[in-house]
């Protein structure tokens, strides 16, 4: 076990390292810089500009700054927004980012789940049809399409809901729903039918023919085995619901992470590029990390040292 | 480990996450108490007298010191917490601001202000003549890197030299005579120099509140110290900035409105979903899906001239391009009315020259004066048809397929295709699309990497020359692959000229030539597009976009 997290942790710094290498010498490609405006300025403007952000260095001693600066998990001041740094950009966005991303892992799972459960018990009848209906619809409909659909509906005609930000608590409500959308559909459907699966196995048989009480069987022995499909996918799940906000919170002007980073992207501002993408990374290696183990953990035909 | 402990692992986790969810939540709510003072926007629309207003920001500037920013999205926030020299009234003529008074001597050299004895900064400390020396030095040190520092320092004796470190502030044209007076000398006249003395990097910053944090003062409202009608209250990055009354400011009696809450909303859509729910009482803009749709029914729909021009370039080297006949049949062969009124759908003007309307010199407007160069709003078909077959290509035959930029802006798009399409209906030729990101394609018509490419100007002074010097040949904006000695000349001349109508004259005839010639094809002059609660009153918006609040009130709010 302590073997398997020791490669396992290697693995993960070379893999970070390898992101920070393809992503600041891809992004150095892209023509323009942070400085190429709407308007050009003089030489001169631009040369005291490039001297501050030392964008005036070679390449290859940006980079290793860089490296030396990451290592110390400092991202850098920000190109864009002076006197902000990336570490400071990220710290003012996440927690407004986590709580809709945490808020929509847990709509998913503590809705998503019993909602299979029960299209599974009636399964090929009408509340299975209806519900597998509801969650096709939800996996097909783009986010920003339910989202603007959600401001419509609660903001302009019912005016239930302020229309963007997150300054009262109800401001929380329509990005959930409409981030959580696909995937509550999609945890749904994988719940239905792998717990469709495991009614048909034999200790299942063998605990109705005991004279088991149905609830019991359905906890005790059925979902213990039909969730092992849908935990394998909550580590990405929560790590696609605090990365995969980018449209939501744009649509619902909120001071998330995942706005900048698109807008970072177009402004060139390069440590705010670099960071957010090192932030994001970590979060994805590190959950998928957490779940290989607690896989290991759940299932034990899985052996981690193999 | 077995399966039951497993499973049990899962529905911890399970509820952990839910537990983090909910305490999130609330610590949300928690964290807003403080904040609930101010009011919400939900709450405005309630309270009818409150002096309170939000008005909703697209973009989130870069930064908010107005020495260095050269960002129109930094510009509401600036031109109702600062205050120049001087300010600007709707006529563009100077009223009296931090100065009372001021002299310009006979050779338009000198400037010598009476800054008022009472001026004071938003934290209560006196304000003087060395707050704008400071102030001004520090946009012009090189080190300092500021965005717009070429607003000041060609303008100012000596300034550039100071600029590149060959001399000290002493030879530098700013003297600080006594507390309250500035004498100012200029490199040479400029014509339209009071305007930059109400320019934003023209503002004064105060030294001391700057060196607590100088990258950083700007965004904390302990630091931010500023001079004008209002003061922050409030930064949220990304999120929202709060300005209140500054009750230090001088003319603090005119001011009605006791707070602004500028919301950032970065969708157009959702910020007219805010404005149509009376959550907000103005925003900066609408989708243009939905202008057509608001023109007719809503009166809170507000379209004002802006000072910007659209226009598209043309590679003047390229073959057929080099070709004044060319270039004049693909101007005329534009049926601009259309274009504005079916594609843009903004209220644009069609465009007949560079320089767009609304400047006044010498009590006529530019553009009036300066006439329309032959393009009229429907163009003339016939007349571009003749034109091309005399430069031989008859019916479009033998016109080689030139291409067509543009950079991806659901507008620019839309125009560039509506050009291809009337070119190849009335002229019979093809043209070759291509798009790119704006910055990469910025990069691709700086080296003359086009043909035919999508651009514009928007003014940063209300004067023609902000758009004339676009063109000059030193200028690192001219993309056109022409420069004209002549057009020098006449700009020098313009800027030069102590008397007002031989200027105009000269800028005229700039004008002339590089519109006769048809070095460009403008399309159309711009408009912004807001929306404003009608019982907000007293606000301005200048054709340079800025949104003053100075004299705004509320009067009869939910009415």
């Amino acid at each position: 076990m302590t073997l398997y997290v020791v490669k396992r942790l290697v693995a993960i710094i070379i893999t970070l390292f390898m992101i920070i290498t393809l992503t600041f010498f891809l992004m150095h490609s892209i023509p323009g810089g942070p400085f190429t405006g709407d308007k050009n300025v003089p030489e001169a403007v631009a040369k005291a500009l490039s001297e501050k952000y030392h964008l005036d260095d070679p390449l290859w001693k940006q980079y290793f700054d860089y490296l030396k600066s990451v290592a110390q998990f400092d991202l850098g001041p920000s190109f864009k927004y002076e006197g902000m740094t990336v570490n400071e950009l990220i710290k003012a966005g996440l927690p407004v980012s986590a709580k809709v991303g945490l808020l929509s892992v847990a709509l998913i799972l503590i809705v998503g789940i019993p909602i299979g459960i029960f299209a599974a018990l009636n399964q090929n009848k009408w509340p299975d049809t209806l519900v597998m209906l509801l969650a096709t619809l939800g996996v097909t409909i783009p986010s920003f399409v339910i989202g603007t659909l959600l401001l419509y509906v609660f903001s302009l005609k019912l005016g239930w809901t302020p229309a963007y930000g997150v300054e009262q608590w109800q401001g929380y409500i329509l990005p959930v729903l409409a981030l959580s959308g696909f995937s509550l559909s999609f945890v749904s459907r994988l719940t239905r039918s792998s717990m469709i699966e495991v009614f048909q196995q034999d200790y299942m048989r063998t605990a109705r023919g005991k004279g088991l009480r149905p609830s019991k069987i359905i906890i005790k022995h059925g979902l213990r085995n039909g969730l092992i499909p849908v935990v394998t996918i909550v580590g990405p799940l929560i790590a696609a619901m605090l990365t995969g906000s980018f449209v939501i919170e744009k649509i619902f002007a909120l001071p998330g992470i995942g706005r900048h980073f698109v807008q970072s992207i177009t402004n060139r501002d390069y440590t705010t590029i670099m960071g957010i993408t090192i932030f994001y990374a970590v979060i994805l290696v590190v959950i998928v990390f957490i779940v290989d183990l607690i896989y290991g953990l759940i299932d034990p035909r899985i052996k981690l040292n193999k | 480990m077995n399966k039951s402990r497993g499973f049990v692992l899962f529905f911890v986790l399970l509820l952990a996450f839910l537990v983090v969810g909910c305490s999130a939540a609330d610590s949300g709510k928690e964290g807003k108490k403080d904040v609930d003072k101010v009011p919400d926007a939900k709450d405005t629309p309630g309270s009818s007298d409150s002096q309170k207003i939000v008005y909703v920001l697209n973009n989130e500037a870069d930064k908010l010191d107005p020495g260095l920013t050269a960002e129109t999205y930094a510009a509401p926030i600036l031109s109702n917490a600062f205050e120049g020299l001087v300010q600007m009234d709707e006529n563009y003529e100077p009223q009296e601001g931090v100065a009372k008074s001021w002299d310009v001597s006979k050779d338009g050299l000198v400037y010598t202000f009476n800054i008022r004895e009472d001026a004071k900064w938003s934290d209560g400390t006196p304000l003087n003549a060395n707050d704008f020396l400071y102030s001004w030095t520090r946009v012009m040190t090189a080190a300092t890197a500021s965005d717009y520092s070429f607003m000041m320092y060609p303008y100012i004796k000596n300034g550039e030299k100071f600029y590149n470190g060959e001399v000290d502030v002493d030879q530098l044209g700013v003297k600080v005579v006594n507390d309250t007076t500035l004498e100012v000398t200029l490199e040479s006249p400029v014509p339209y120099m009071m305007q930059m003395f109400a320019f934003s990097s023209y503002f004064p910053v105060q030294k001391s509140a700057v060196d607590k944090d100088p990258d950083a003062w700007h965004r904390n409202p302990e630091t931010f110290i500023s001079n004008g009608p209002f003061k922050v209250k409030e930064l949220k990055f990304g999120e929202s900035y709060t300005l209140v009354k500054n009750e230090n400011y001088w003319g603090k009696d005119d001011v009605k409105l006791e707070e602004i809450k500028f919301s950032i909303v970065p969708e157009l859509a959702t910020g007219l979903t805010a404005m149509e729910s009376n959550n907000v009482d103005g925003i900066n803009g609408v989708p243009t899906a939905e202008i057509a749709r608001l023109k007719a029914n809503d009166d809170r729909f507000i379209v004002l001239p802006a000072l910007g021009t659209t226009y598209f370039l043309l590679n003047n080297k390229v073959k057929p391009l080099d070709d004044e006949k060319v270039r004049k049949a693909l101007a005329l062969a534009i049926n601009r009315k259309e274009i504005v009124e079916n594609v843009t759908q903004g209220g644009q003007e069609p465009a007949f020259a560079l320089i767009p309307g609304g400047m006044i010199l010498e009590g006529q407007d530019f553009r009036e004066a300066g006439g329309t160069y032959g393009l009229t709003e429907t163009g003339d078909i016939e007349e571009a048809k003749k034109l091309l077959a005399e430069a031989g290509y008859p019916d479009g035959q033998g016109f080689p397929k030139l291409t067509l930029k543009y950079y991806s802006n659901d507008t620019a798009k839309k125009v560039t295709e509506a050009l291809q399409q009337m070119w190849k209906k009335n002229l019979n030729i093809d043209l070759e699309l291509k798009s790119a990101e704006w910055k990469v394609y910025r990069k691709e018509v700086e080296v003359h990497d086009y043909d035919i490419g999508n651009m514009g100007w928007g003014g940063d002074y209300a004067h023609p020359m902000t758009f004339f010097d676009v063109f000059a040949s030193n200028s690192p904006n001219n993309m056109t692959n022409w420069t004209s000695e002549e057009y020098d000349k006449h700009l020098e001349l313009a800027k030069r000229e102590l008397d007002p109508s031989k200027s105009i004259e000269a800028m005229h005839n700039a004008e002339d030539i590089l519109m006769n010639e048809m070095r460009i094809l403008p399309i159309y002059h711009s408009t912004n597009v807001m929306m404003m609660a009608e019982h907000v009153k007293g606000w301005k918006r200048s054709i340079l976009g800025n949104i003053y609040f100075r004299d705004a009130y509320v009067e009869g709010r939910g009415e």
